[in-house]
């Protein structure tokens, strides 16, 4: 006798089962059939599928967002990206011209872009280009723009003179009158965009100084100016990426990981590899600030590979670094040199040295925090040589520094002694601290139990010196 | 443009203002994957290629920027011009989406909010309940005074259309 079977599920029953809305008689059946008709469980996969993508579009449609626990407030300029103002092409009216000319001034705008970038060496040279430009021009606007882009990207070199330069660049913006929509040149790169760029950078600079409320204020002026320049993807989620940042620095991880998965969203969309594992480490800072590190592991790994693809060797060791911090917090040492020995490997002696400093001085700080002291301090004398070997002075005296304190909190004075007294002999040959800051490391370090706190305080005090006078340690 | 070798960000931007078999690949796409009449996809595409050209910096493959940035652009288009204030509209206030997924996210609620508009409107108001103001799909179909039989023919149908545009 032919087995019994009930009849085919319909649609409506299937979105019932899906939303819970059986009553016990209808969802044994349901459930029973399920289990033996695959027609039937496809499509029941479909109806899951749809169930998902309804309640989504319900989401936007109830405009429900702060009900969400995972969304920015309601006042939060950033909750949701600023509206899009359309700028009417120039249809019709010399549509093939225009593309020819904005193509023209990219490629020529190129050369004076890198001249901008140059001049941000010397104040009055920056101001007397910027004087110059005419922005009437479409190759002007262009070159304005890569410099501002360019600058942001090389920021590590001098956040303050990249602030002086975004400061520059607003100025010209500012004596520069409105243009009507319709000329080229604002068709081309419109004048909201650059005046975008600048802020956007002005506030990157801002970050890195430590300036957050003065950055909050430039990302605001960003995210709006670019909406109204038009509204590119790729410039909005930038200003997300940096104000994601900013937000983790203090201490709003929660708000700085919706921004920064924002941002991730629109980079991996429009296949922009480097700043897709840019914002992936944006997104792993605010889950480390969260105190989620084994998601903020997970994340870091994911941009790791990427920086080494495109030899970003800044990025790939900041990335490595924070891996190691966030598995010393979860006190997976040996996993964390582990990963440091895979990056050893990886960078080469000849070509990557200053990198390779960073690296060892990364190590040196999870170890030291771990307690491992006396690793930590054979990690910083690789590090104080190789910095010193790349002309990087302030990272050496502070690796050198860092070391004496490693070597007596493990217990061996003497080394620490010893190191010390080559400290000052190297301070003394750059001039770059005040001898009285070395003595009051030596007299915390006399008798048999030094004040390590004392210690630890005036290394701080001291790295801050040597980054005010021979450039920036790393962090 | 997909299968060609990588370009540079001039040559892509080039081919995507002023190569017509180039410029007549991605107006047919917008044209037949989102409905976008020429005038209009011809703008979006100026728009991408001017994107291009302003964000040369960032961008490390032209070619594959290219696509992926005219295709969000054509979202954008469709939930801007054609879909927003029409799904729902009478059950609920429409807000704008977040600019935040990804496009394949985006064609999906695109299309599904499109199909939304071609099925009946009692299955619309029935989900409008259930998703909107969370009220159960039983005892709603009962408000509405239609009997299970009744109403499952068209409810039926109106889910597989649903589910269908998804797939």
């Amino acid at each position: 006798m032919p087995e019994l079977r009930s009849p085919h599920l319909d649609d409506f029953t299937l979105l019932r089962h899906v939303a819970g809305d059986l009553n016990d008689f209808e969802r044994k059946v349901a459930s029973r059939h399920l289990e033996t008709c695959a027609a039937c469980a496809a499509v029941l996969r479909q109806i899951e599928q749809l169930d998902e993508e309804m309640k989504l579009l319900a989401r936007d449609a109830r405009g429900d967002w702060e009900s969400e626990p995972g969304d920015l407030p309601a006042d939060d300029p950033f909750r949701r990206r600023p509206e899009v103002t359309n700028r009417r092409p120039a249809r019709g009216t010399g549509g093939q011209n225009l593309a020819a000319l904005a193509l023209a001034a990219s490629e020529k705008a190129g050369a004076l872009g890198k001249q901008i970038l140059d001049a941000t060496r010397d104040r009055r040279r920056l101001v007397a280009i910027l004087a110059s430009l005419s922005l009437s021009d479409h190759a002007n606007r262009f070159a304005l723009l890569y410099a501002l882009q360019e600058a942001g990207r090389q920021i590590a070199e001098s956040p303050v003179r990249t602030l002086l330069f975004a400061e520059e660049a607003l100025a010209r913006l500012r004596e520069e009158p409105a243009a009507p929509d319709a000329t080229h040149a604002e068709i081309v790169v419109p004048r909201m965009t650059l005046l975008g760029q600048v802020h956007l950078l002005a506030g990157q600079a801002c970050n890195w100084t430590g300036g957050f409320e003065k950055a909050q204020s430039h990302f605001q002026l960003a995210y709006r100016s670019f909406a109204r320049g038009g509204g590119d993807e790729v410039s909005l989620a930038l200003v997300e990426h940096l104000e994601s940042q900013r937000r983790s620095f203090t201490g709003k991880g929660h708000e700085g990981l919706l921004l920064a998965r924002r941002a991730v969203a629109t980079f991996e969309a429009l296949s922009l590899e480097d700043l897709y594992a840019r914002a992936k480490v944006a997104e792993g800072n605010a889950l480390f600030q969260l105190g989620r590190q084994e998601e903020a592991v997970a994340v870091y790994r994911v941009a790791l590979p990427v920086f080494e693809r495109q030899g970003l060797w800044s990025n790939y060791v900041g990335a490595l670094n924070n891996i190691g911090a966030s598995l010393q917090k979860l006190g997976r040492l040996d996993e964390a040199r582990r990963e440091y020995a895979r990056a050893l490997k990886r960078l080469s002696r000849e070509r990557h040295r200053s990198f390779l400093a960073f690296v060892r001085h990364g190590l040196a700080d999870v170890l030291f925090s771990a307690g491992h002291y006396r690793e930590a301090a054979l990690s910083l004398a690789q590090a104080t040589r190789l910095y010193a070997d790349c002309g990087l002075f302030a990272g050496s005296l502070a690796a050198s520094l860092f070391e004496v304190e490693s070597w007596a909190r493990s217990g061996d004075l003497v080394r620490a002694r010893h190191r010390l007294e080559i400290f000052r002999g190297q301070v003394a040959r750059h001039g770059a601290l005040d001898p009285s800051v070395a003595r009051q490391i030596e007299d915390a370090l006399s008798g048999n139990h030094p004040d390590f706190e004392k210690i630890t305080d005036l290394r701080q005090h001291a790295k801050g010196i040597l980054n005010e006078r021979l450039g920036a340690t790393p962090a | 443009m997909e299968t060609d070798a990588p370009r540079t960000t001039r040559e892509v931007a080039e081919a995507v203002l002023l190569d017509p078999q180039q410029r007549n690949k991605l107006l047919l796409y917008a044209g037949s994957r989102f409905g976008i009449g020429n005038e209009d996809a011809q703008d979006l595409l100026q728009d991408t290629a001017l994107g291009l050209l302003r964000q040369r910096t960032y961008v490390e493959s032209p070619t594959g920027y290219v696509f992926a940035a005219f295709r969000v652009r054509c979202c954008r288009f469709v939930e801007a011009h054609r879909v927003r204030g029409e799904v729902f509209a009478e059950e609920a206030g429409l807000s704008e989406t977040p600019h935040s997924a990804g496009p394949e996210k985006m064609e999906r609620q695109v299309a599904l909010r499109q199909a939304l508009e071609e099925i009946s409107l009692s299955c619309r108001r029935l989900l409008a309940a259930y998703y909107i103001e969370g009220r159960s799909l039983r005892e709603t179909a009962e408000a509405m005074t239609l009997a299970y039989s009744g109403v499952s023919r068209t409810i039926n149908r109106c889910l597989r259309r649903l589910r269908e545009c998804l797939n």
